[in-house]
């Protein structure tokens, strides 16, 4: 009897005290620990971080050099948003996360965490960090990511050498093998004129002129009839709309200066109506949009050999990836035929324009849990300012000094160690070593500012890449590049509606877009229906109000 | 006695007396549920031929019957990649570990609750089926899984399945079934309910907890959710969770400085098999096992 | 003196304490899951509050402010949500009856076939799927549905012109039927194959002497034998009406027909969970919290509906 009313106080003490534990919430991540070598425990999480696991030689000489102990989580690629939101809502964020800023939905989450005090924000004197302070200043539209004045992380910049480029990749790729197919198919035909054009530009008549040919030959060139001529990754269907179209995203001004709906707007609607009958020649796969994101969009179509032109965010690293696949899959058998796999498509509008999507030059941010000490977030910082120095750089893209390189003291030419480089002879590839310090300077840079002298870096791949960017660039300054850009004014706008609704219905209306491209709804239902959205309307009577129209 | 008992309980009707002539009726069954059984194994099949079979054959044709130009390169890349490994390894861990630890928790329970009438039986009994209906949601959850320290640790994936209310009734069914002069004799030698449970009782159950110790198992070996929310370190990852990673492709407008390759469709049916093929190999052989423990614990009920 | 024994005798402590005693090796095997139930059901439980406060992840679930009915009014002037109801309903009915064919009829099918070794093996083929997760089922489907999929590429060898299966909403819903069919059909006949197997043969002989025919004696013999347990299982799915399938439908749906064929538990889940805004969880724990009342409610009321008609209720 004793025994068992012991036992019961026994066990409801242990609820009791568990009740207490679980009910204030919070967790106990940000606290400052060390290790047993007395250094400080940071605890870093990125998506990515995804080859690395947080321990190799290179992380522990960055230990070793700030007293810190590295722990770096990756996120998961289909589950970043729950895993991020779990541990937003549980206020159990690691020291440092990283997560995106959709620059067209500002208000969703970066500004409202810091509303509830989630995010510790960068000290105001950033002398201690002479180069994340050189870095922030070459970020575009820093001081709208500001709150109160003071900025709550790091951007995350795509190329911190190449601060003033405003457009993004966004772009086409094509199979320039097969428009030289045709061509040679075509060269006995009298009056034929090539389709394919040296240089890969093309006016808006040749561009359609060119789909109608991959159209005819379509099944010649894949050796199936299941092949497709134009696919775009299913975020930017319909893509041949950013010709007529000027804004990327919900809202618009008209010409009084008054926001619109962007996706009612005239120049829209022509351009769903471009997308439409290309749908109906069967020119756009009618497998668009029809998969998951798993697996059957149209990156595998591409690669499969099932389509011939192929629309997605082509930053050098995705680039690169379609190359390497493509070279997996497909099988080219020499650079050039590769080159001639996966060529820039540059197409000129109606306009007599090229016209690219607008882009910040960072996407996502890295941010600190607000309960972390200003001696740990000093040691963040610490380590990232390291690494986007010049010997740290060298340490994320070579490794170590003595060891992995040495460098000539007055060139400063960096010779590789082939001891500690292992080297396909076949490929002239480098064998792949896992760096920390590579995937750390993630959080601050993509790493495109190193791609020209890092080993792995496939360099034709890379000059491919960059005679696009310069030519679009040029393109720019002479004012044949169409920049498609929501005006800043409405970019930047916080209001409730706006903050709450603008993505739900940026998704909800794209696919209204294409239900309407593929004939599923009419002209007049279409434009019902987006402007009937759960909020739509009136996010922009919000914005007309605040713009004083 | 007691073995008669479970015999009664098998699938199969007794040979009777009843016509054992083949009528018409029959070969229309036959052949509408041999029909069925095709358009189950038919998905199977053509996953696993697009899986040996080379891009451009498949590209040529995506119906196919039979696989033409083998290629196993799908199962080669699967194979040599280290993450599905080390989720493999994570996966038997559950699979051992999870599956005996659910197993002790849920029987005990059952055993108890299948007893006659004592004291606040009834009251936990409720207390169990309103968890079928309620709870909290994934913040208070999430909470109570951090003070307990699980955060991040394979436990979290092992401890908070202890009971499964439905497998638990089933084995609480079963025990119900069995006759109660066992126990009553076995109390007339003087045994406690634990040896009672333990001498008599336990022996007379190893199908039923074969039953559920396999549901157990087909659960751990399915179960990624847990492992989303609260394990960061990915290399503490079950098999399924990898494989999801894996086969989720990054269309989005995101630039991936890391990823490199880019699943086809063959090696996402490859990556499929890799983890059905051992429920595949076994299920046929532990099939009457789940035949008969759905049977008893859900039909005494 | 003898009044304090007599209330001593009756005192209910000493009673209760006194029956706990003569089972207390019993309550010692219950423990542990009075103690797991408490620590990761009940205790979660206070959870239910956030319906009615707007969450603040700093002040966590206690110390956030109360906002009254907010998040369920919220919930109901959302033009999308009634829809979402709707669909739910469907959905969720239309696959209980469904379910509940295809298993008797799957059963009945495998009752009447007297070919032994045909029957075990066909009886493994059917009920295998149900161990597949739903990730490798979407996987199936869309490598047969889609465009140029397996399906469409017989219809056009067939002379036929491909379908656009994924746009489709009212293909996508019979999509959505069949791989429920198609993954537990079989698994569910076991149940009322169990159930046949124990009624009595000597019914089928006496049939079998009126010169009853095979439907007959279905009709009459077999139906009426797994009434009961038919009920009973039909009582229990009635409570799961408004949890349609929320992996199913995660991983089933087209990305042409994401958002427009939600069900309560997709559309809390797109909205207000895989999302991060923490001011939009009370909303996802209002809709929650909704969901559970009604399907508690129904279970209790067909309950006693069953109880009325004589069939054994479950609670």
């Amino acid at each position: 009897m004793k025994k068992a009313k012991l036992l019961c106080g026994a066990c409801l003490t242990a609820l009791m005290s568990v009740t207490a534990l679980t009910a204030c919430g919070g967790g106990s991540n940000g606290a400052d620990k060390y290790d047993k070598n007395n250094r400080l425990i940071l605890n870093l999480r990125n998506v990515y971080f995804d080859q690395w696991n947080g321990e190799d030689n290179y992380t522990e000489i960055l230990n070793e050099m700030f007293g810190v102990k590295i722990k770096a989580t990756n996120y998961s690629y289909s589950s970043w948003d729950t895993q991020v939101g779990t541990a937003i809502n549980g206020d159990n964020l690691t020291d440092a996360i990283q997560y995106n800023l959709k620059a067209y939905n500002f208000g969703s989450s970066y500004e409202k965490w810091v509303g509830y005090g989630l995010l510790k924000p960068l000290p105001d004197d950033m002398s201690r960090w002479p180069e994340i302070q050189k870095m922030l200043n070459n970020i575009s539209n820093i001081d709208y990511l500001k709150v109160d004045g003071k900025l709550y992380g790091i951007p995350i910049a795509n190329d911190i050498s190449n601060p003033t480029k405003d457009f993004s990749n966004m772009t086409y790729v094509y199979r320039r093998d097969w428009a030289k197919q045709i061509d040679e198919m075509n060269k006995n035909t009298a009056g034929w004129t090539n389709v394919y054009k040296e240089g890969d530009v093309y006016t808006w008549e040749e561009f359609n002129r060119l789909l109608t040919a991959f159209k005819t030959n379509i099944k010649t060139l894949s050796g199936t009839d299941k092949a497709d001529v134009l696919v775009d990754e299913a975020w930017g269907f319909p893509s041949v709309a950013n010709f007529y179209k000027n804004a990327p995203h919900c809202y618009t001004k008209d010409s009084d200066g008054k926001a619109i709906n962007a996706f009612t707007a005239p120049e829209y609607l022509n351009g769903l109506d471009a997308a439409k009958e290309l749908v109906a020649n069967k020119i756009y796969s009618p497998d668009q949009c029809n998969w998951k994101e798993e697996g059957g969009d149209a990156t595998t179509n591409y690669l499969g050999g099932k389509a011939a032109v192929l629309y997605d965010n082509f930053s050098f690293s995705n680039y690169l990836k379609l190359r390497t696949n493509f070279k997996n899959q497909r099988k080219p058998g020499s650079v050039d035929a590769l080159n001639d796999g996966t060529a820039f498509l540059k197409i000129k509008g109606p306009d007599g324009k090229f016209a690219i999507e607008n882009t910040e030059n960072w996407f996502s941010m890295t941010m600190f849990n607000h309960k972390i000490s200003d001696t740990k977030l000093e040691k963040i910082l610490d380590v990232i300012n390291y690494l986007l120095t010049d010997e740290g750089t060298r340490l994320a893209i070579y490794g170590q000094e003595g060891y992995d390189y040495t460098m000539d003291s007055v060139t400063g030419e960096v010779t590789l160690n082939e001891m500690s480089w292992e080297k396909n002879i076949n490929t002239g590839e480098y064998a792949p070593k896992t760096n920390g310090a590579k995937y750390l300077r993630y959080m601050a840079t993509l790493g495109n500012d190193t791609k020209a002298y890092d080993p792995y870096t496939d360099l034709t791949a890379y000059n491919i890449f960059n005679a696009w960017n310069d030519e679009m660039k040029a393109a720019k300054e002479a004012g044949d590049l169409r920049i498609i850009v929501e005006p800043a004014d409405i970019s930047w706008m916080s209001t409730a509606t706006k903050n709450k609704r603008t993505k739900a219905n940026l998704d909800a209306a794209k696919g209204l877009a294409s239900d309407y491209c593929y004939g599923d709804i009419n002209q007049t239902k279409y434009i019902n229906d987006v402007e009937g959205l759960n909020g739509y309307k009136d996010a922009i009577d919000e914005i007309n109000a605040k713009l004083g129209k | 006695m007691k073995k008669q008992q479970l015999e009664r309980l098998p699938l199969r009707p007794k040979r009777s007396s009843r016509e054992t002539r083949i009528q018409g009726i029959d070969i229309v069954i036959c052949i509408i549920l041999v029909f069925f059984a095709l358009l189950i194994i038919f998905p199977f099949w053509h996953a696993f031929v697009i899986s040996i079979s080379s891009k451009d054959a498949y590209s040529r044709n995506s119906f196919l019957l039979w696989p033409t130009e083998l290629d196993f390169t799908a199962y080669k890349m699967v194979f040599s990649d280290m993450r599905l490994w080390n989720g493999y390894k994570i996966t038997l861990l559950l699979l051992f570990v999870g599956t005996l630890y659910q197993l002790f928790f849920t029987v005990i329970t059952g055993y108890a609750l299948s007893r006659k009438k004592w004291v606040g039986k009834n009251f936990v009994m409720n207390m169990i089926l309103v968890t079928m209906f309620f709870g909290g949601g994934l913040i208070p959850y999430y909470y109570l899984i951090q003070s307990l320290g699980m955060m991040n640790s394979v436990l979290v994936m092992i401890i908070p399945g202890a009971i499964d209310t439905f497998n638990m009734l089933l084995m609480r069914n079963y025990f119900a079934s069995l006759p109660a002069e066992m126990e009553e004799s076995a109390k007339i030698d003087g045994a406690n309910d634990i040896v009672t449970f333990v001498k008599i009782f336990l022996p007379l159950s190893l199908p039923m907890l074969a039953t559920v110790g396999l549901f157990f198992a087909v659960g751990n070996w399915n179960s990624w959710y847990n492992a989303m929310i609260f394990i960061s370190d990915s290399s503490k990852w079950p098999l399924q969770m990898v494989l999801k990673d894996m086969i989720s492709e990054m269309s989005s407008q995101m630039e991936t400085p890391t990823a490199t390759e880019t699943f086809s469709e063959g090696m996402t049916m490859a990556a499929i098999f890799f983890t059905i093929v051992p429920i595949m190999c076994f299920y046929p052989f532990l099939q009457r096992f789940f035949v008969k423990g759905i049977v008893v614990g859900a039909i005494k009920g | 003196m003898e009044l304090v024994t007599i209330s001593r005798r009756n005192n209910p402590f000493r009673k209760f304490g006194r029956k706990a005693l003569q089972s207390k090796y019993l309550i010692m095997m219950i423990l542990p899951a009075v103690v797991f139930y408490v620590i990761f059901n009940y205790l979660p439980m206070y959870g239910i509050v956030l319906a009615f406060k707007s969450f603040n992840p700093i002040k966590g679930v206690i110390n956030s402010p109360w906002n009254g009915f907010d998040n369920f009014k919220e919930v109901f002037k959302d033009p999308n949500f009634w829809p979402v109801f709707g669909n739910t309903l469907i959905i969720g009915s239309v696959k209980i009856v469904i379910g509940f064919l295809g298993a008797v009829i799957t059963a009945i099918l495998l009752n009447e076939l007297r070919m032994r070794r045909t029957k075990k093996t066909i009886q493994t083929i059917v009920t295998f799927p149900h161990f597949l997760s739903w990730i490798v089922i979407s996987g199936f489907v869309f490598s047969l549905f889609a465009y140029h999929g397996a399906v469409n590429s017989v219809i056009e060898a067939s002379g036929g012109q491909p379908v656009q299966f994924l746009r489709n909403k009212p293909f996508f819903f019979f999509l959505i039927f069949a791989t429920d069919i198609w993954k537990e059909a079989g698994w569910g006949s076991i149940i009322y194959l169990a159930t046949m197997a124990g009624i009595p043969q000597d019914q089928y002989e006496a049939a079998d002497i009126d010169g009853a025919s095979r439907l007959q004696k279905i009709w009459h013999i077999t139906l009426p034998g797994i009434k009961s347990v038919a009920i009973l299982l039909l009582i229990m799915s009635v409570g799961g009406v408004l949890s349609a399938g929320f992996d199913q439908l995660l991983n089933l749906t087209p990305r042409a027909l994401e958002g427009k064929i939600d069900i309560i538990d997709t559309y809390i889940y797109r909205n207000y969970i895989g999302e991060v805004d923490p001011s939009q969880v009370g909303i996802g724990a209002a809709i929650g919290l909704f969901k559970s009342v009604i399907g508690f409610v129904l279970v209790i009321t067909v309950d006693r509906i069953a109880k009325a008609f004589g069939e054994r209720g479950i609670i």
